[in-house]
């Protein structure tokens, strides 16, 4: 498996986005998509089948955890790690229940996302 | 970005506290989101001329943040509640915590207005963050040792153990909800052949294609586990015995139609038992089992039901 991914951004914040998307460039990876609520990210998740989708939590128009919840259920490979504000207990549950295959805190600390993918990488890839 | 003249006084000294206060502090008129002062520690923060939106100067927003506590701290009227909201806040424009309260008061010209306090807790968070990251990797932890302890190793199929639990709720849901549900024996004929004379590495490949027959074969609804040796289990929730007796036949088939490496011909016995009532699960699968016999009895390679 080539370790350079094809990657999906979910955010609402159009600020996070370009932040992730220059800290995943500079990791070696890919930015195919980004959109900016958990309906688009349904819908783009089939149309772009990313390798692997970063997931925001508090989004208009359908949450990160339910549209991980739904992402999973009909693909069952996918591979979501959340990255959000949120880490209370609960949340954290939910997102893990939900399918999300590793929680990154914000402010994006560039070496917990890179270990982040790199364990999704040899965990799953 | 002043308060109106006829406050002068008053409001040099407002302005003076709110300039001494080592927080963020604005203060927003709550229709139009306009910011109506901002206190200096603010003002270094970000670049903001009088009149614009709270949610555009302070996080870049084109539209009023999603968590805006404005309609939880005015009233019907749009008259302060007199609440005061503490929230934690993370700001992406700056990538700092604050942790906010906010409150609506009247402003001196009439406005309502809501003053907000932003203290910052960046370094705070920072432990709560790595706890909660540990936290996380905790429970994905927790969630494959849970996989693993359901499923079979060799062929992925669940197990024994997951099987146990998944007969215990669905027999009990039959009862509940006077429901139908079936299960089907599988035992491969002459298995021990197979392993003899091929050895074990060409067995157990028998069973993981045996095992993908069988998930191929089966409907979404139906769980499928290796039972133990070269038996396996589906369980069919809301199936009578003449449709369980399909989906059976529908393996029997599949199994002795396929090409398997090396071995080439497998076929399998099958048992199917229909749940009755208020029995007991081991009273289901033995009923099963006698089916499976019976199949065994009759010449193998075919399907037969419990009476």
């Amino acid at each position: 498996m080539n370790s350079s991914l094809k990657i999906m951004i979910v955010d609402d914040s159009l600020i996070t986005i370009k932040k992730l998307e220059k800290n995943l460039q500079d990791l070696g990876h890919s930015v195919l998509h980004s959109c900016k609520t958990g309906r688009e990210a349904i819908e783009s998740f089939e149309k772009y089948q990313p390798d692997l989708v970063t997931m925001d939590i508090t989004m208009p128009d359908m949450d990160g955890i339910e549209a991980t919840k739904q992402i999973v259920s009909i693909n069952p490979d996918a591979l979501i790690i959340m990255v959000t504000s949120h880490g209370q207990e609960k949340m954290v549950m939910d997102a893990i229940e939900a399918g999300a295959k590793g929680y990154v805190l914000k402010p994006i600390r560039l070496d917990k996302l890179e270990s982040t993918v790199n364990k999704i990488i040899s965990n799953y890839l | 970005m002043n308060l109106p003249n006829e406050f002068d006084t008053e409001s040099n000294l407002f302005i003076g506290l709110f300039d001494a206060m080592p927080f963020s502090v604005y203060v927003a008129d709550v229709t139009t989101h306009e910011l109506i002062f901002i206190n200096k520690k603010l003002r270094e923060r970000i670049s903001s001329s009088a009149n614009q939106k709270c949610y555009k100067a302070i996080y870049q927003l084109h539209s009023p943040c999603i968590n805006c506590p404005i309609n939880k701290l005015i009233d019907r009227d749009g008259l302060p509640t007199g609440e005061t909201l503490i929230s934690e806040l993370f700001n992406d424009v700056d990538d700092h915590w604050y942790q906010l309260q906010d409150k609506c008061i009247c402003w001196p010209d009439g406005k309502v207005a809501k003053y907000s306090i932003g203290v910052d807790i960046t370094k705070q968070k920072q432990a709560q963050n790595l706890l909660a990251e540990a936290h996380a990797e905790l429970a994905l932890k927790a969630k494959a040792l849970k996989t693993i302890s359901i499923t079979d190793p060799l062929t992925q199929l669940f197990n024994r153990l997951k099987m146990d639990e998944v007969l215990e709720y669905e027999t009990s849901r039959a009862n509940r909800y006077a429901g139908n549900l079936s299960v089907i024996l599988l035992d491969l004929d002459k298995f021990k052949l197979v392993n003899d004379t091929f050895g074990h590495l060409v067995g157990d490949k028998v069973l993981c294609e045996t095992a993908t027959i069988l998930q191929n074969s089966v409907r979404k609804q139906d769980y499928v586990a290796r039972w133990g040796g070269e038996e396996f289990v589906v369980v069919c929730p809301e199936t009578n015995l003449d449709e369980t007796l399909l989906v059976a036949e529908k393996i029997r088939l599949a199994l002795c139609q396929n090409t398997f490496t090396e071995v080439k011909l497998v076929t399998g016995s099958l048992g199917v038992a229909s749940y009755i009532p208020n029995e007991s699960v081991n009273a289901l699968m033995a009923n099963a089992d006698k089916a499976l016999y019976q199949a065994k009895d009759n010449g193998r390679n075919r399907v037969c039901k419990a009476f």
